[in-house]
């Protein structure tokens, strides 16, 4: 009877999940998507965003199309039954706070606004899945491959600019500023004096005469204004007479282990710029 | 003011103003770099700025006025009518809803052309829906009629952009309800002048009809106006003109109500002479309203109907006021 019991117990210990070992993983953010995918084995997650399997925006879809897709809704994150959701700080505002008062675990992690973000994102996110040692390990071989990549400090930064369609580009206390410090380069609004996203004319972005210019997506089928802004016979000229770069966009638009791939791209036009 | 001194006085100040567009802007370029670098066919920075931003945008904000100023000044001549315009009786709105469907279902990037034309179609379909709509000297049904046909293809413009999966599409209603000559490049110079200029030409033949027409229309019939030819002319000027200048840079109102409104009393109330008054007025409203526009809010500027509206909408007000009396309105 003793020996039953002990058989029962140990059953039930294997079906209920230990507190620090969620079995039943959602995450309802493109960025808390890919970490969540880069740290956990994937019978631990019961579903992603449905943005983590489009290439637009993901750099993980292969691997999000394998698993269940959430619209970040609360009903259908409710029927998911989880035992931790993972949200972002901005995005499905709404959700994440009628899950927060359902009493479901939440953890909120910020989009990373630097390098340093990235580490510490991945250390949340392993602490609150029980794959801490799997975070620890991630960020090792990321640190490694960001000394090889890192610019020499004491080398001259030139001037970098992603001309995002209808002028907007990154100012300083961003990832991609980061990653361009990191790379030797300079963003628009460290010369300019701006934060976060700034709105730079074509007239300032010639003024500016950059090193190296990055459009990013066009957006050209089906066509807008916007879109063929970028054909505008004073860009196609600056563009005619300066280096280009095309950073794929889910590589920066989310702090990931991926994002160095970024870097890499940049600190290899840097070095061509020499 | 005589009439050669007012039209010597307005070519002036238009000079003037052209000429400060070409040095506004958010990098500082005096004058002396403005004639070296004009001059020369250099790559440099300043030399691009100017021949590929501020010229084009000059140039545009030049036509554009000249299209509104004298399509206005004529349409309120042959419809003798006070109120008309090409954005209050709906013409603009047309217009861009023509443009709009040119350029997001991709039209324009295989036929540049299309563009124009498509804009020019729906400022005619305005035209012939307003007159099946009302009948002769009626100002308020005009106007009603004109505020219904706004409102329609405003909706269906807002229609098409918000059902275009381009992302930026939606966020450019803005530019085509209010306006803007914003780094527009000498591609849609190319495009739309030529156009402005054939309906500039038509419309200046109708003067001498719209002179006699003020007479009344029984007296101008016996003085052998040929009215159909002339509403011909008007409609097809207005429409070529203001549909191509709609085409590049979105509804901008009330330009062509106040410029002949203020100009009139200073030509004699002669159409003949008010036409090309109105051209020249109407060109330094909007070059002014476009250097206002960059001085106000550099860096986000402010579209231009805005300005234009801020001016055009009390004095339009106050016209209705005038008026009341005169057309039991």
């Amino acid at each position: 009877m003793r020996y039953l019991l002990a058989a029962a117990m140990l059953v039930l210990a294997s079906v209920r999940p230990a507190p620090a070992m969620p079995q039943r993983i959602v995450s309802i953010n493109v960025c808390t998507d890919q970490l969540l995918m880069a740290l956990v084995e994937p019978e631990r997650i019961a579903s992603v965003s449905f943005l983590a399997a489009d290439p637009a925006t993901s750099v993980r879809w292969r691997q999000a199309a394998a698993l269940h897709l959430n619209h970040g809704r609360a009903e259908e994150i409710m029927a998911l039954q989880p035992d931790l959701v993972v949200a972002g700080t901005y995005a499905a505002r709404a959700t994440a706070s009628i899950l927060k008062k359902l009493g479901y675990t939440l953890l909120e992690l910020r989009p990373a606004a630097s390098i340093q973000d990235i580490r510490d994102n991945l250390l949340t996110l392993g602490q609150a899945t029980g794959s801490l040692n799997q975070a620890r390990k991630l960020i090792d071989v990321f640190d490694q491959r960001l000394e090889r990549l890192r610019y020499p400090a004491e080398g001259t930064r030139k001037l970098f600019v992603n001309y995002a369609l209808n002028g907007w580009t990154s100012g300083t206390g961003t990832l991609v500023a980061d990653l361009a410090h990191h790379a030797g380069f300079d963003v628009a609004g460290d010369r300019l004096g701006f934060q976060g996203l700034g709105n730079v004319s074509l007239e300032r972005l010639i003024l500016l005469s950059p090193d190296l210019i990055d459009l990013g997506n066009d957006w050209a089928d089906p066509p807008s204004l916007a879109s063929q802004s970028q054909g505008h016979p004073a860009l196609q000229s600056l563009l005619q007479r300066t280096a280009q770069v095309s950073v794929d966009e889910p590589l920066w638009s989310c702090g990931t282990p991926w994002t160095l791939d970024a870097l890499a791209q940049l600190r290899q036009a840097r070095d061509a710029l020499e | 003011m005589t009439y050669p001194l007012l039209m010597i006085v307005l070519t002036v100040a238009v000079s003037a103003a052209f000429g400060v567009s070409l040095l506004t802007g958010p990098s500082d370029i005096g004058l002396a770099e403005l004639m070296s670098s004009l001059g020369s066919a250099g790559a440099d920075s300043t030399a691009l700025i100017l021949e590929e931003i501020r010229l084009p945008r000059a140039i545009l904000g030049l036509a554009i006025g000249a299209s509104l100023g004298l399509s206005g000044a004529a349409l309120q001549g042959y419809l003798r009518n006070p109120l008309a315009e090409p954005g209050i009786i709906g013409i603009s709105a047309t217009a861009a809803l023509g443009a709009v469907i040119a350029i997001y279902t991709g039209l324009s990037l295989a036929y540049p052309l299309a563009l124009p034309i498509l804009a020019i179609a729906g400022s005619v379909l305005a035209v012939l829906v307003l007159q099946l709509l009302v009948g002769p000297g009626g100002a308020l049904s005009l106007i009603l009629a004109g505020v219904a046909l706004s409102s329609l293809a405003g909706a269906l413009t807002s229609l098409a952009l918000n059902l275009s999966p381009n992302p930026f599409a939606a966020l450019e209603i803005i530019f085509w309800m209010l306006g803007s000559i914003a780094d527009r490049s000498m591609d849609h110079v190319h495009l739309a002048v030529p156009f402005m200029a054939a309906g500039w030409v038509v419309l200046m033949t109708t003067a001498r009809s719209l002179d006699v027409l003020s007479l009344g229309e029984e007296t101008a019939g016996g003085l052998g106006v040929d009215l159909s030819r002339t509403r011909l002319l008007v409609v097809t000027g207005t429409a070529i003109s203001v549909g191509a200048a709609t085409a590049v840079s979105g509804v901008i109102g009330f330009v062509g109500l106040i410029v002949p409104h203020l100009l009139r009393p200073l030509v004699g109330h002669r159409p003949s002479r008010l036409l090309p008054a109105s051209a020249l007025g109407g060109a330094l409203l909007l070059l002014l309203s476009d250097i206002g526009v960059r001085l106000l809010t550099p860096g986000t500027e402010l579209k231009l109907g805005v300005l234009t509206a801020l001016v055009g909408a009390p004095f339009f007000l106050s016209l209705i006021l005038r008026h009341r009396s005169t057309y039991g309105l």
